[in-house]
């Protein structure tokens, strides 16, 4: 079993930037349609040590994913699942609209396998309502999107008030020091690109 | 605003700083509150006719009311209580209880901050005010820290208080460039800049390296058209002050050095020849400056936000009268508020004749022992005595594991600290070779004394 905190590890050194995806969101589908999506997923995409790269390719993600070398562990596969179904979704059912396959599709699967589902079972996202709000949340965000009838503002605060890594002492404190390390790396990096200041004496 | 759009009024960055390199701000976005008059004295000095080659520009980034802030010492009413609050909530201690007060805190050192720097930065930290700081070790891996742009414009103000201590008013003159820091290595940014809250007075960072000169005399042509008030330096570069063509080039109100320690003859023939206080400081990139003395007595611990310590070993204060790691806790930089930061210096801790704490015998990095040839530890202050008493402004003094001993000194009495370290050391064999400079014992800051005879508690093991 891998630790969760190993999986937002990965996560976060893919370089996804909270900040900077709710400012670049765009209006997307609404959460309902895309729960209700999420609850219709067929039981083969779950299945034990189902091929969740093949499924990716047959629906046209050709980008690496981050998640690839974690399929092994179940939560992971089934995240990383449910974010290839709702991309398969619309070729089988109504595209979603806008159509989630046009966002940030690979993204969004990692966003999935690597930072929701180590704190939310992927399971219980099929039986919690809660949960699979979350999910659709995560899945809009990621893809791009912002919620049908919400700004950033109100899509945030509605997420935040779900997210369960909130509810995760130990993977929330893990993931506030890691942005924070993240967020003084690159500091440092722009600022020494960008330049220091006058230096009056030699220390 | 585009990088490169200075707007109608201000030309565009100079073509000669390297392409793609450090100097990409443009100038409004250096001094926000440029004006003609500033951007006069930036031409003036940029393109003056006998300027070196300039290697960089950069400025102190602040507006009106930073300036007027960084002019004014932060506060110090309860100012430790709040650091530790601020400290205690860092990744690098959140999760240890019993961090009640100041001793309760672990000690901490270049190590941990090469480790993990971001656990020592506060995680609601204004980053946007922080500017890319490095310190350079005795190892020559550099130590990356969030500099703040008020804080480092605030030393600028510590300048002029310690000047001022010294009897000596240092006022905006605009007939003369406020400030000249002077280098003298192979390579370094060089910069005309601005200082905003000293009326926006130029200043310059100069290599008086011959070689970035446009022609023999440009560089004391140069200092002395700048007719700069203070100059800052190192030993290195204030030692070429005194050479022929620049000792009539600067009329300075004030000298500083830094960098590393200034030996007693060095300081005296600068005090001599510039008829000026020649002010010491002590301190590291990442604790900001720490004590400054404008003799060759102990340093004077600043009166800002600073708490000092002397450690020894077991990491308990040494006794009075012992030398011991120099350890401070420091609240000037809130991108990175240090607490029991171990500096790798050693000094004795004293008080001073008014009552004020001193660092004494401060010696850098490693208080380093020798091995006399009866086996007993000789400490490198007893050698530092003698190699200043004969004149030497600057060595390195290596003992070998069979106890013999090379000294390089930069001036004195080659002959006479010959003799001085045979009677130190007993019978071993020494030999002394003497440079004309405090550049020629090497760039950078060379290790004053180096042992490689492996000794126990009490003597050559």
């Amino acid at each position: 079993m891998v630790d969760p905190k190993a999986l937002l590890g990965v996560w976060l050194a893919t370089g996804a930037d909270e900040n900077a995806a709710w400012s670049a969101a765009v209006p997307g589908p609404a959460i309902a349609d895309v729960a209700s999506r999420l609850s219709a997923v067929p039981s083969p995409f779950l299945a034990t040590g189902v091929d969740v790269m093949a499924l990716a390719r047959d629906v046209g993600v050709t980008a690496p994913l981050a998640c690839e070398p974690y399929l092994g562990t179940e939560l992971v596969a089934r995240g990383a699942a449910f974010g290839v179904w709702l991309i398969a979704s619309e070729a089988l059912e109504v595209p979603l609209s806008p159509p989630i396959a046009e966002g940030a599709t690979a993204r969004m699967i990692d966003a999935l396998a690597l930072r929701l589902a180590p704190a939310s079972e992927p399971i219980t996202w099929l039986s919690d309502g809660e949960r699979r709000d979350e999910a659709a949340r995560f899945a809009l965000l990621w893809s791009g999107y912002l919620p049908a009838g919400e700004d950033a503002v109100k899509a945030r605060s509605l997420w935040a008030a779900v997210d369960s890594l909130v509810r995760n002492e130990a993977l929330a404190k893990f993931n506030e020091e890691e942005q924070h390390r993240r967020a003084i790396a690159n500091q440092l990096a722009a600022a020494k690109a960008r330049e220091a200041t006058a230096r009056y004496s030699r220390e | 605003m585009p990088p490169h759009d200075d707007g109608p009024a201000y030309p565009l960055d100079l073509p000669e700083y390297r392409p793609g390199g450090t100097a990409v701000l443009t100038d409004i976005e250096r001094w926000p509150t440029l004006d003609s008059a500033g951007l006069a004295e930036l031409t003036r000095w940029r393109d003056h006719a006998h300027a070196p080659r300039w290697t960089h520009a950069t400025g102190d980034r602040m507006t009106a009311e930073g300036a007027a802030s960084a002019a004014r010492p932060l506060p110090l009413d309860g100012w430790l209580d709040d650091h530790l609050a601020v400290a205690r909530r860092l990744i690098r201690y959140r999760d240890t209880t019993g961090l009640d007060h100041l001793a309760d805190f672990p000690t901490i050192c270049r190590d941990d901050l090469m480790a993990d720097v971001a656990a020592f930065v506060p995680l609601d930290a204004d980053l946007g005010r922080a500017v890319h700081g490095s310190s350079s070790g005795s190892t020559g891996a550099a130590l990356v820290v969030p500099d703040d742009q008020e804080d480092n414009a605030r030393t600028f103000h510590l300048l002029r208080a310690l000047v001022a201590e010294q009897g000596v008013t240092w006022d905006p003159d605009p007939a003369r460039l406020a400030l000249a820091h002077v280098v003298n290595q192979r390579d370094a940014f060089t910069y005309v800049s601005l200082i905003t809250g000293f009326a926006a007075r130029p200043m310059v960072r100069i290599n008086l390296d011959h070689a970035q000169w446009p022609s023999t005399p440009s560089r004391s042509l140069f200092l002395a058209d700048a007719d700069p008030q203070v100059v800052t330096g190192d030993p290195t570069s204030l030692e070429a002050l005194l050479d022929d063509d620049l000792a009539d080039a600067v009329r300075p109100l004030a000298l500083f050095s830094g960098a590393m320690a200034l030996a007693a003859p060095l300081r005296a023939a600068l005090e001599d020849r510039f008829r000026c206080p020649v002010i010491d400081i002590y301190g590291l990139h990442e604790t900001r400056p720490i004590a400054a003395r404008a003799d060759d007595g102990p340093f004077r611990i600043l009166g800002h936000r600073i708490v000092v310590e002397v450690l020894g070993p077991d990491g308990g204060e040494t006794p009075q009268g012992e030398v011991g790691e120099i350890t401070v806790t420091v609240g000037q930089n809130p991108l990175l508020p240090l607490v029991r930061y171990r500096t790798g210096d050693f000094a004795e801790l004293v008080t001073m004749p008014d009552g004020g704490l001193g660092l004494d015998r401060l010696e850098g990095r490693e208080n380093t022992v020798f091995a006399a040839a009866g086996g007993s530890r000789v400490p490198c202050v007893d050698l530092t005595q003698h190699l200043q008493a004969h004149g030497a402004r600057g060595w390195v003094v290596e003992q070998h594991e069979d106890l013999s001993v090379e000294a390089h000194i930069a001036g004195g009495d080659a002959e006479a600290i010959g003799k001085a370290l045979a009677r130190l050391l007993g019978a071993v064999p020494v030999t002394v070779t003497r440079v004309a400079t405090v550049a020629e014992l090497g760039h950078g800051k060379p290790r004053r004394y180096r042992c490689a005879v492996k000794m126990g508690v009490r003597g050559v093991a």
